[in-house]
């Protein structure tokens, strides 16, 4: 198991070169002079030649990307300009909104997609699997940002329950940090939800068809306890993936659904940043969100093998 | 591998071996990519045939008649600049199915060709899988926000943006699919008959490729609409004046109380419009044989595909 | 009624297919008596299989049944759900035909052991650990107390066929019904399992249903036999009765395409027999393995030849690297050491140009007759392929060409415009070797080519096979598992045993006098479709071994 661990880990490594360079590259293959762009077609020439000597931007590229590795290894960002701070202290400002609101929303997600994939399995082609088809086929189509508008229409505007901007910490004040995370979570998790619905719901099917759930159930295996303990573990396998997965699109989705509802959040840093072309608050926050994707989906790995053993004993076990 | 035996069949029933009806007969008797494909047909005939039939300006600016209601002159009402918003809205069903149907069709003939490449050229295969891992790791719409930032807002580089983010999806499926021909019988009969690689990319690999590059290049599209509308309404897409369901959606935002036509009527077809494209790829998927489909992600917002976990088969035999 | 603890009568089940509806089996009536072993046999499609699982209610949803099944006087169709689940593992087991997927591969053995354990009303974990340990000793796995806590991978395919009978036997059902038991395992392994079945009856006295298309395992097991066509039972009889004077049509059919080791050796022969077309020499073969595996050596110093008009044949069990060898011919597997000329020259050194005219001069049958055909294409077009790739002939030259050879294997000549999957896995077979022969080769290179068809089908595809070879003079290498099979063709046999060659001669030589104790120990593994004989030849029970019955298991 902890050769497997250390196996995953390795693998990242080379993932995480392809992605610097990826992110380096945004930058400076941008068309034109980065520094013009920052400062704008006013500025003279004087400070665009102090701002590029300042970000380094006269060094050859290779020179460029190996100093902006090596200053990302050392927790080294950069600086953003305009919020006149360092990028790594205007993240960690706005991340803790992000986080809350992600965990809400897959939270929010789990909770209803894996009983209702699971019983529209079990219940193939009944009522419920049709209404649950039909919900995630809706669900899949409203993107999370429309449907924050229309939550923001109906809650906000026409009932007047929920507050639909603005944003309190649920750590100081649990009930209306709570209500303004709502809406936003609900907006959120739909689309998620509905992704994992009919992923658990083929992944159910699939063992439900499975020859050793028939062996099972010849040796007189009750119909719940095929459900429950022998099919969920198996179908539990390519729900893990999908969960880890969506985890990018939350993330991204919560950047989204920050700005509709005013929530100081990394997505509201990033949609500041585009109009200034802030590049490093760009590249920082793109850098950290795919840092954090990638360690959730080696955390997913590693769930894996303790849930297959086919995975965890490859190597090592046998005989 | 070595010397695996398949042996007579016991499967439950026998599979008759009737005459397989044709591709369009199945087609249509598939009611999702009937209803898909009319559907998406009647949507493009609105955004391209009504407004000149209909003398629409999506750019007449009214100030004196703003956030209207539905009236005679401007059935669906008039938006924040007193613009009718049946035009804008139908400008922008034109902004987003070109940038949809471009960007499906660039990515899915780079990923193709990207695809097949690696397939066949193991050196290649490093290089470019490397590459797309990169890009693929990095959140779609994250990506798609840092391209078109970085390009600066436009359409043209609003589409670069996109096709940037799905080629790599396109070229994992078409590689994996390619592979996965490659390996079946009728490609060894043909190895081993001496066919050159060009000769099985032509007669083998890329006709048993082309229906999951069609299924797929449709999730596409509708992830392209989607995104579009996203970046737009973010302000790092299409930018005003031009008309594009995310700037109509950002400029009802604010007027979410006293106009909510906006929100609600660009929403509808915002919705409609992904709905009958998801349809539409899960109709085609469903004519596409099984063992294809594995290689088919439904939607790569949530980076499926990225990775694809093949079970391992008992191993201590 | 009747004491016999299994009645099948008037038993109909009809399969919902879109809006059509299969007749998979219509109006059959069985009873299988305590202590015996009733062979349900018949050919894919014939509705044995779904027979066996509507006696154990596993039948597909869209399943109807009509008639009734009684098991220990239980009406099984009629049993509400809970009552269907007390009969299924206390009165009647199951064992499958494909162990690996019988078993659920994410939890341990003994945890799927106890489940059915468990389901029966036993609710000590340890006992049930107990018993199942018990169980594991009684179906010879060794150390069972330390590998009750292993993987199903963890396990060979023999071994897990019988942790899946000892789950079977757990609680001593009357019935087991067992759907084609060693289909999926190799003939030695085979012979291990037909025993232990065995000693499920004499030691236990269970009943058993033997679905199986091998009419040597009938020979060997079955105390009668029960044919089955086209969902109807076709002949019932004693298996001595039915072997030595069978009353119907279909099954005297049946048991004449069954090829028998012995029964037809071809004569050894001189005449036609030309110059060596392949040689090896120490032939070696490693796969490299994927990125961080380890090479797997599947052949060692393998030497042989083939002349042309001669019939090589290469046996072997699963593993024995005897596909690896006809696959390195045409370059579908590396020649890592040694030499192997192909028509004089060095496949490790040929390249390019020499390569592709070698590639012309080969053919190569494939065994799966389902994925060897490019589904887009027609039968002419998957035909003439070859002709394509060598350019060679124009369109109306090739279209000559595809009818000629269409007239060899005996097809019309219309289905050049059909699709592959419209036919049957014969013709199919037939098309593949239509296909190998285009370009008319002098070396065929032919791999299992009958192991996925039903014999009746076998047997005509290789009467194709032996006339075509005999006219057209080419030399064949051909690899089989199935010993009759390659007697029947072979002038000459070959024997692979885990990538050596342990044996090399002419047909009779290897078969009737083997010299090797591996030979000896594979052709008595195999089962002769003749209960007297089989009889006779079966090794008694090894003595020494434990019985089944023991301890305190089963009390």
């Amino acid at each position: 198991m902890l050769m497997y661990v250390a196996k995953r880990l390795l693998a990242l490594i080379p993932l995480l070169f392809a992605v610097s360079v990826v992110i380096f590259s945004i930058l400076h293959l941008t068309p034109g002079d980065p520094a013009r762009a920052m400062l704008g077609a006013k500025a003279s020439a004087a400070q665009v030649d102090a701002l590029r000597e300042r970000l380094g931007l006269n060094e050859p590229l290779i020179i460029q990307y190996f100093q902006w590795v090596a200053d990302a290894l050392r927790g080294d960002l950069g600086d953003s300009i305009f919020l006149r701070k360092s990028v790594v202290a205007a993240i960690s400002d706005n991340v803790q909104p992000t986080m809350q609101l992600a965990l809400l929303a897959i939270i929010f997600a789990l909770v209803i997609s894996i009983p209702f994939g699971t019983l529209a399995a079990r219940y193939r082609g009944g009522v419920l699997d049709q209404t649950v088809n039909g919900f995630t086929l809706i669900g899949l189509a409203v993107p999370s940002f429309v449907l924050g508008l229309l939550l923001i229409l109906l809650f906000g505007v026409w009932l007047r329950v929920l507050p639909v901007s603005g944003y309190t910490n649920p750590f100081e004040d649990f009930g209306r940090g709570m209500d303004s995370l709502l809406l936003p979570a609900l907006a959120l998790g739909a689309t998620i939800s509905a992704y994992i619905t009919r992923t658990t719901r083929a992944a159910v099917l699939d063992v439900l068809n499975a020859e050793y759930i028939d062996a099972a159930r010849s040796r007189g295996v009750g119909e719940r306890r095929l459900l429950f303990s022998h099919t969920l573990k198996n179908a539990g396998l390519p729900i893990l993936t999908v969960v880890g997965l969506t985890f990018g699109a939350l993330v991204t989705g919560a950047a989204v659904i920050e700005t509709i509802f005013n929530i100081p959040g990394l997505g509201s840093l990033l949609i500041q940043a585009i109009p200034r072309r802030d590049y490093a608050v760009i590249q920082g926050v793109v850098l950290l969100v795919t840092v954090v994707f990638l360690l959730v989906n080696l955390l997913v790995d590693i769930l894996y093998g303790f849930i297959d053993p086919r995975v965890r004993l490859a190597k090592s076990g046998g005989k | 591998m070595l010397d695996q035996l398949s042996t007579p069949s016991t499967s439950i029933v026998q599979v008759q071996n009737e005459k397989r009806p044709s591709l369009f007969s199945r087609m249509i008797r598939t009611p999702g990519i009937v209803v898909g494909a009319i559907g998406l047909f009647l949507i493009a005939l609105l955004a391209f045939a009504v407004p000149p039939l209909a003398h629409l300006d999506p750019y007449a600016v009214d100030p004196m008649s703003r956030l209207q209601g539905s009236s005679a002159g401007h059935i669906l009402g008039t938006d924040t600049f007193g613009r009718d918003l049946l035009a804008r809205i139908l400008s922008g069903a034109q902004t987003s199915l070109v940038v949809g149907f471009l960007v499906a069709l660039v990515s899915g003939v780079f990923g193709t060709v990207i695809g097949v490449v690696a397939a066949f050229n193991s050196v290649l295969d490093q290089i470019l899988m490397r590459f797309c891992d990169g890009l693929m790791a990095i959140p779609a719409i994250l990506l798609a926000v840092a391209l078109a930032a970085a390009l600066g807002p436009s359409t043209t580089n609003l589409i670069i943006a996109l096709t940037v983010v799905y080629t790599p999806y396109l070229a994992r499926l078409v590689r994996s699919r390619a592979i996965a021909v490659k390996s079946e019988a009728f490609v060894e009969a043909s190895l081993s008959g001496g066919a050159r690689p060009w000769h099985v990319i032509l007669r083998h690999v890329l006709p048993n490729t082309m229906s999951v590059i069609v299924v797929q290049s449709t999730f596409t599209f509708a992830e392209s609409v989607i995104v579009e509308a996203a970046l737009s309404f973010l302000g790092a897409g299409v930018p005003a004046p031009t008309a594009s369901w995310g700037n109509i959606l950002y400029d009802g935002k604010s007027v979410v109380a006293s106009a909510p036509q906006m929100v609600v009527f660009t929403s509808l077809i915002l919705v409609i419009t992904i709905l009958l494209l998801n349809v539409l790829g899960d109709g085609l998927r469903d004519l596409v044989d099984r063992r294809a489909q594995r290689h088919i992600a439904h939607f790569s917002i949530f980076g499926i595909g990225r990775k694809r976990r093949t079970a391992k088969k008992g191993g201590a035999a | 009624m009747t004491s016999s603890p299994l009645n099948i009568e008037n038993l109909a089940i009809t399969i919902a297919e879109g809006d059509d509806a299969v007749e998979a089996v219509k109006s059959m009536s069985l009873d299988l008596a305590a202590g015996e072993v009733l062979a349900l046999v018949g050919e894919s499609g014939s509705g044995k299989t779904i027979t066996a699982r509507a006696v154990l209610g596993l039948l597909p949803a869209r399943a109807s049944t009509k008639g009734v099944i009684l098991i220990n006087g239980i009406s099984v169709l009629e049993a509400t759900p809970e009552q269907g689940r007390k009969v299924r593992g206390e009165h009647a087991a199951m064992i499958f035909q494909e162990p690996s997927t019988a078993l659920n591969p994410v939890f341990t053995i003994g945890w799927q052991m106890s489940e059915g354990l468990r389901a029966h009303g036993i609710s000590d974990v340890r006992e049930r650990r107990r018993r199942s340990i018990e169980l594991l000793t009684a179906v010879g796995i060794p150390s069972p107390e330390t590998r009750i806590d292993d993987y199903p991978h963890q396990f060979s395919g023999g071994q897990k066929q019988r942790i899946v009978i000892a789950m079977a036997l757990a609680l001593r059902p009357a019935v087991i019904i067992a759907d084609e038991p060693t289909t999926a395992l190799d003939v030695t392994v085979q012979a291990e399992i037909l025993d232990l079945l065995r000693r499920c009856r004499d030691e236990l006295g269970a009943s058993i249903l033997l679905i199986t298309h091998n009419m040597g395992v009938v020979a060997d097991l079955a105390d009668r036999v029960a044919v089955m066509y086209q969902g109807e039972l076709v002949e019932v009889a004693p298996v001595e009765e039915l072997f030595a004077s069978p009353r119907e049509q279909y099954t005297q059919d049946l048991l004449a395409a069954v090829p028998r080791l012995g029964a037809e050796p071809r004569e050894a022969r001189d005449e036609g027999i030309g110059d060596v077309v392949y040689e090896a020499e120490n032939l070696d073969i490693v796969y490299s393995g994927g990125f961080r595996q380890k090479p797997f050596h599947a052949v060692h110093g393998v030497s042989f030849t083939v002349r042309r008009g001669e019939v090589f044949g290469l046996v072997g069990e699963s593993g024995s690297g005897k596909s690896t060898i006809g696959r390195s011919i045409v370059g579908l597997a590396p020649v890592s050491g040694g030499s192997a000329k192909l028509l004089g020259s060095d496949l490790r050194h040929a390249r390019g140009a020499e390569l592709r005219e070698l590639r012309r001069r080969v053919g190569f049958v494939f065994q799966d007759p389902a994925s060897s055909f490019n589904s887009l294409m027609t039968v002419g077009e998957c035909i003439e392929e070859p002709m394509r790739i060598h350019r060679a002939g124009s369109r109306q030259v090739r279209e000559r060409r595809v009818n000629e050879l269409l007239d060899a294997v005996q097809l019309p000549r219309s289905m050049a415009f059909r699709h592959p999957y419209e036919l049957s896995g014969g013709q199919r077979q037939r098309v593949g070797l239509a296909r190998a022969l285009v370009l008319d080769p002098e070396f065929l290179v032919a791999d299992e080519p009958t192991s996925a068809l039903d014999v009746s089908v076998q047997a005509r595809v290789l009467e194709i096979f032996n006339e075509l070879q005999r006219d057209l003079g080419f030399g064949c290498l051909f690899i089989s598992h199935d010993l009759a099979v390659v007697e029947m063709l072979s002038d000459r046999i070959g024997v692979l045993q885990s990538g050596r060659l342990v044996e090399a001669g002419t047909a009779s030589e290897v078969l009737q006098y083997p010299k090797e104790a591996y030979t000896r120990r594979l052709i008595a593994a195999v089962p002769v479709p003749d209960p007297k004989v089989q009889r006779a030849r079966r090794p008694p029970t090894t003595p020494g071994k434990q019985p089944l019955v023991q301890g305190r298991l089963f009390q």
